[in-house]
């Protein structure tokens, strides 16, 4: 019954690895018309998670969009990491995921179960998050491609954009980082059983629980970590909010076994990208081993929500947050803009 | 003795392995023809991590990196940092919410006592699997089952709770701790288990 196609092996990117960089991106979208409307709360110009229109004083429609090539070879898995990374905007925003559609490529060597298991693995996955996928989109492709364009709700006074850190926050992040570095490891036959077998479970996790935990305390900003790696992330957040972002490196949950994949160069292009993108406005200081600031810029996959928390509450957030999330943990804090720089990474 | 690698068109990690592969070899003077600067910084890396040294030059149509002295032992396993790996433990399958038959409110008692005497052993279960009435102990009331419940969940222990049987019973908000799940991963666990107990 199971499809033995590899997926990986139809793709050359893998991923939310696949996304076009920060900087290129802005490049390419320079100089095209926008509009504007009153009731889009959240729109283009912040590149936030996904776009937000109110729809009366107490509704606001949350949209976004996410797909990408196999990340991992099982079509099941793909189905529901791809679904619940594309259902993640939603939460980082603050929302509730309610609609989805499938967007979806299909490969010339995909048979019949390998398109069943991703589209079962991103059905069961949106039935979780409380969400129902009502139709979709398919078109044939050298490479396959799975995601989903999802909508949902949120109070127009509880959106909780990417850009607005208020200086005092403290960071704190739901997802161990390291999965770009791990796949790519896979890639090469090096990626432990145990740690693949954690990225995997670690991918396909919905971020319902965090969000819906933090919901309930002083959140000024939140993001999930996904293509622009934590730094890119952090960057985004930083500026927007004209603050700087300090993170604690030594405090960052690093799935097991990754810093020595990544001593070892096992680093994906995406890494450097992000690298290229956001260190000129990064300044480290004291002593951060290179494996360390590199997986600072790893692209994640399906990575976890980075919430901005007011300080009163940093602690009972993140005591609520362990109760359910084990690895949740507070990785940085919010400044004052800084001349200099709008990240600093500490030791 | 020097040893050339063609790694020209091959994208990354492929370059880092072939080196890497020639290393774990005995090789200490390698040379790789690569055609991306990521390549370089990578295998840059690989030869740092190696306590050895790594020389680019540009090539025609790319770079050639050569890897250079003397490999270092591999250092100790790094420490796990966060998310603990599963304890080497078993994985208990729990169907209801009472141990064994004849009394039922004994048997309550007595499945409150397992779960604690789990929370407390040096060798805490990898995974608890709870399905049909045994979603009522992570979604129900009773304060000590709870409490042994995260505790173990601290200690690292998997729990994974069927969401069918939690909206069966209309539990699905009471869930206090664990994640919700299915019987896709639940099956997983139970066939690739080295150990399964069920109660």
């Amino acid at each position: 019954m199971a499809s033995d196609i590899q997926l990986t092996k139809l793709a050359e990117c893998a991923g939310c690895g696949a996304k076009v960089g920060a900087g290129v991106l802005a490049q390419l979208l320079e100089g095209l018309p926008t509009r504007t409307d009153p009731k889009l709360l959240v729109g283009y110009d912040t590149s936030d998670d996904a776009s937000v229109y109110q729809l009366s004083d107490d509704l606001a429609l949350v949209q976004t969009v996410d797909f990408f090539p196999p990340i991992v070879d099982d079509p099941y898995l793909f189905g529901q990491i791809a679904a619940a990374n594309a259902i993640s905007d939603v939460y980082a925003m603050g929302g509730e995921p309610k609609l989805a559609l499938n967007v979806m490529c299909v490969s010339p060597q995909m048979d019949r179960e390998a398109v069943h298991g991703v589209l079962r693995g991103g059905y069961e996955k949106a039935y979780e998050a409380g969400t129902i996928i009502t139709g979709g989109h398919t078109i044939q492709d050298k490479e396959p491609k799975y995601g989903l364009a999802v909508s949902g709700f949120v109070h127009p006074g509880r959106i909780l954009r990417n850009d607005r850190a208020r200086p005092g926050d403290v960071l704190t992040l739901t997802k161990a980082l390291g999965i770009g570095v791990t796949t790519t490891a896979a890639k090469a036959g090096l990626a432990d059983p145990e740690l693949y077998r954690q990225a995997v479970e670690q991918m396909r996790t919905l971020n319902k629980t965090a969000r819906d935990i933090m919901v309930n305390f002083d959140v000024g900003s939140c993001t999930d970590v996904t293509g622009f790696g934590l730094l890119g992330h952090s960057l985004e957040m930083a500026r927007g909010g004209g603050a700087t972002v300090v993170i604690e490196s030594g405090n960052i949950p690093f799935l097991p076994g990754v810093r020595s994949l990544a001593e070892m160069g096992l680093l994906p292009e995406g890494m450097y990208r992000n690298r290229h993108f956001a260190e000129s406005s990064t300044k480290v200081e004291g002593e951060v081993p290179l494996a360390i600031q590199d997986l600072l810029y790893d692209p994640q996959t399906s990575g976890g929500l980075l919430i901005a928390v007011a300080e009163k509450d940093a602690q009972a957030l993140l005591s609520a947050l362990r109760d359910r999330i084990p690895c949740a943990a507070q990785v940085g804090y919010v400044e004052a803009r800084r001349e200099d720089c709008s990240i600093v990474v500490k030791p | 003795m020097a040893v050339e690698i063609d790694a020209m068109g091959k994208a990354c990690p492929m370059p880092v392995v072939l080196a890497k592969q020639a290393l774990d070899g005995g090789e200490n003077d390698v040379t790789v023809a690569v055609d991306n600067q990521i390549a370089v910084e990578n295998l840059t890396r690989l030869a740092e991590s190696q306590g050895m040294t790594a020389v680019s030059a540009p090539r025609e149509g790319g770079f050639a990196v050569r890897i250079t002295g003397e490999r270092k032992a591999a250092p100790a396993p790094e420490p796990v940092a966060c998310c603990p790996t599963a304890p080497g433990g078993a994985t208990v399958f729990i169907g209801k919410d009472f141990v064994g038959d004849g009394s039922r409110e004994l048997g309550e008692n007595l499945m409150k006592m397992f779960l604690y005497t789990l929370a407390q052993s040096d060798t805490p279960p990898a995974c608890l699997l709870f399905m049909n009435g045994g979603v009522k102990l992570p979604a129900g009331e009773e304060p000590q089952v709870i409490e042994s419940l995260k505790s173990l969940l601290d200690k690292g222990c998997e729990i994974l709770v069927c969401g069918t049987c939690l909206n069966y019973f209309g539990l699905t908000e009471q869930l206090k701790v664990g994640t919700v799940s299915n019987m896709y991963d639940i099956a997983g666990r139970l066939l690739t288990a080295p150990r399964v107990v069920t109660v």
